[in-house]
């Protein structure tokens, strides 16, 4: 034994104290975290080679190393019970209208003139005259022969929605194949079948083969059914009349009052996966991004089509919603309140079991009884969002908070930035859409029992969320870069984001019409000056592609005034003409107040007062005013 | 033939941190098929990693802190 030893034995002990301060400093910094193993080891081996060892120390170290584990492993896998589900109503809370949905205001023009015309920038000059036949602009859904035949296909089904018209939605109403009756729902109720039998498995569970159509067996016939025909996860809950739109897009602003919907007491809200296999081996804002929504939407519209068509021919009433932009109702609530999501970072849902956000959802809204999951069942996802911020970091447009939860319309959650968010899915410049968000997420992965272990952890740990989580871009998952690591390679990567920007100098005129809508001052953006490029940057700040640092727009980007140029990445041919207007118009004060009082046009919203919705009864102070609990609503409406 | 005699003697706690070990090692493996399994090579090699390095004190303390053999 050297002098010298001693002193490397100290550094050693040193160092790993110093990962050990550094761990905590920097966040649940994973390197030193790792650093701090690895030191560890190299101090107890240099300390055993090169010092007398007693078989007293030895047992010690073994004690004491081993005691260690085993309090982690207490705290990473005893099931202690997960944190109570946050209460997120926490005052009042108002219907949301449709059109204040950030693709409603892209496309109808209430965030400006280039952005609603994105879809010129990306679609051949040839194409566009073609898909004029149809009476609106390109768009980002109707650029590719994918996209077409995707999103295509829900507009099929559009019809087939609702079998009378509901808030003048859908737009056409057209009957199912073989109906033989008429109206909402047949007025005699049919059975399941002829001799009124239960599915073997539901029949084996409830111990019986004849339905008696109790809710509970209801419930479970329909999820069945609903599994079956190709949903990747399915909940049923009772309605909250406040998850209703006020007014409805896809008819430009028809106002839905509650009166339309009162028999829609229940829902079912199923799932249908974007699929591992693409968003992983994709870059999040490809040109294929659109194509995963579209096939997650198709697929779940058809599953709810046919599913509400069986319920009207049983006898009971039945509507159903499915994306793109097809519902009566935010969907985010219904998988929070099914009790198989929470409310996450990204303002969305986070649903453990279909991928977190790799999922689109569709529903069907129901008189069909039937006994709800649990509404407050507890997952752990926003104690999770608390630690982790990788979508929020992903963003290429830092739509996404990064900090705690705030209120916005009665109700605590993070709220995202909706119009950079959907002015960067319609106007990608380098790509279509956008799924980076839900590319990134720590649930996005395929179920395998590994990752159900994970979730295991997340979900009861008190720990795990702290080192799973990734809050300043160096835990776990930052390490692990699951999405830097797929079949695709290099191809999987993004390139550095630009979007679609309005002009120098833009402010939009409110009042602004269009369709049977007025936008007023009230739904201004809060981004206008960004939206011109003004201060704009780009998200995943600190990585580089191809010499270029995310953080900061490239100026080669902006042209000789400074204008983020609108073309796309490989075709400057599509440069948008600098004299655009809008698909509305603005008007002036008075005639926006003569068309809303003689009821040619609607506003509503949540951010406005009660005097400026028009018409009156979409809003019901019964609901509306004060703070009223999901329990208390859904008692409300189940007596109305 | 001749017999191959194994012979191992632990003390209980010397059991107790091979368990553990063993443990760490199960998971460094069971991440590194289930990672390769979909397709994710990079993160299947760092998972790996994780748990081998999380693996390593204790593994030194079993084969490096020992008293050492007096020579015969």
């Amino acid at each position: 034994m050297k002098k010298s030893d001693k002193y490397i034995l100290i550094g050693l002990w040193g160092a790993v104290g110093l990962c050990f301060v550094l761990f905590f400093a920097l966040g649940l910094n994973i390197y030193a975290f790792l650093w701090f193993f690895v030191l560890s080891a190299a101090a107890i081996a240099w300390w055993g080679l090169r010092f007398p060892i007693t078989e007293k120390m030895r047992a010690r170290a073994i004690i004491g190393i081993s005691g260690w584990w085993m309090v982690i492993g207490f705290l990473m896998l005893f099931p202690f019970p997960p944190p109570e589900r946050p209460q997120y109503v926490v005052g009042e809370v108002h219907r949301f209208s449709e059109l204040d949905h950030g693709w409603s205001r892209v496309l109808l023009g209430a965030l400006g003139p280039n952005i609603a015309h994105h879809g010129m920038v990306y679609t051949d000059p040839k194409e566009i005259e073609g898909l004029g036949q149809w009476g609106s602009l390109p768009t980002f859904v109707t650029t590719f022969p994918l996209t077409r035949a995707l999103f295509g296909g829900t507009t099929l089904l559009d019809p087939y929605r609702s079998p009378v018209p509901e808030g003048g939605d859908p737009v056409h109403v057209a009957p199912y194949a073989w109906t033989t009756w008429k109206g909402k729902a047949r007025d005699r109720k049919l059975g399941w079948n002829k001799g009124d039998l239960l599915l073997g498995n539901v029949a084996k569970k409830l111990g019986y083969e004849k339905a008696k159509y109790t809710p509970k067996e209801n419930a479970m016939m329909m999820k069945e059914i609903a599994l079956w025909l190709g949903s990747d996860e399915v909940g049923i809950l009772k309605m909250d009349p406040r998850f209703f739109y006020s007014h409805d897009f896809l008819s430009m602003g028809t106002p839905l009052p509650y009166d339309e919907v009162k028999e829609y007491k229940y829902a079912i809200q199923i799932y249908v996966d974007q699929r591992w296999r693409r968003v992983h081996n994709d870059p999040g804002e490809s040109w294929w991004s659109i194509t995963k929504s579209g096939q997650s939407y198709s697929t779940g519209a058809w599953i709810v089509v046919r599913l509400a068509h069986m319920l009207r021919d049983m006898g009971y009433k039945a509507s159903v919603g499915f994306g793109g932009i097809n519902y009566h109702n935010h969907e985010t609530s219904l998988s929070v309140y099914s009790g198989l999501g929470e409310f996450a970072r990204l303002s969305n849902a986070v649903v453990p079991t279909a991928g977190g956000l790799r999922f689109k959802s569709a529903s069907i809204l129901t008189d069909f009884p039937m006994e709800p999951d649990e509404p407050y069942t507890s997952l752990g996802v926003t104690r999770f969002c608390s630690h982790c911020d990788r979508c929020a970091r992903a963003c290429p447009v830092n739509a996404i908070p990064m900090g705690e939860p705030t209120v916005e319309n009665g109700v605590l959650m993070w709220h995202v930035d909706k119009d950079k968010c959907a002015r960067f899915r319609a106007g990608n410049l380098n790509g279509n859409c956008c799924n980076e968000c839900l590319r990134v997420c720590p649930y996005n992965k395929p179920s395998t029992l590994f990752h159900k272990f994970g979730m295991y952890m997340v979900k009861h740990s008190p720990l795990a969320p702290r080192l799973f989580g990734n809050i300043n871009g160096v835990g776990l998952d930052d390490w692990l870069e699951f999405d830097y690591s797929s079949d695709a390679g290099k191809f999987g990567e993004n390139r550095p984001a630009r979007w679609i920007t309005e002009e120098k100098g833009f402010k939009m005129q409110f009042p602004y019409y269009m369709g049977r809508y007025i936008f007023t001052e009230d739904e201004r953006s809060p981004d206008e000056e960004w939206s011109t490029g003004e201060g704009a940057e780009m998200g995943k700040v600190g990585l580089s592609y191809k010499g270029i640092k995310w953080g900061k727009i490239p100026e080669r980007f902006f042209d000789a005034n400074g204008r983020h140029r609108n073309v796309h990445w490989d075709w400057e041919g599509g440069e948008l003409p600098k004299t655009l207007k809008g698909p509305g118009k603005s008007i002036s004060k008075e005639e926006a107040m003569a068309l809303l009082k003689s009821g040619k046009a609607f506003a509503g919203g949540f951010n406005k007062k009660d005097e400026d919705v028009y018409p009156r009864n979409v809003r019901d102070p019964k609901y509306e005013k004060g703070v009223v609990t999901y329990e208390q609503a859904v008692k409300m409406w189940e007596k109305e | 033939m001749k017999d191959i005699k194994i012979a191992f003697q632990f003390k209980w706690y010397e059991f107790l941190l091979l368990a553990i070990e063993a443990g760490l090692l199960f998971l460094a493996f069971w991440a590194l098929i289930d990672s390769l399994l979909i397709a994710t090579p990079i993160a299947a090699w760092r998972f790996f990693q994780f748990f081998i390095i999380l693996a390593l004190p204790g593994a030194a303390i079993f084969v490096f802190f020992k008293p050492k053999k007096k020579e015969a």
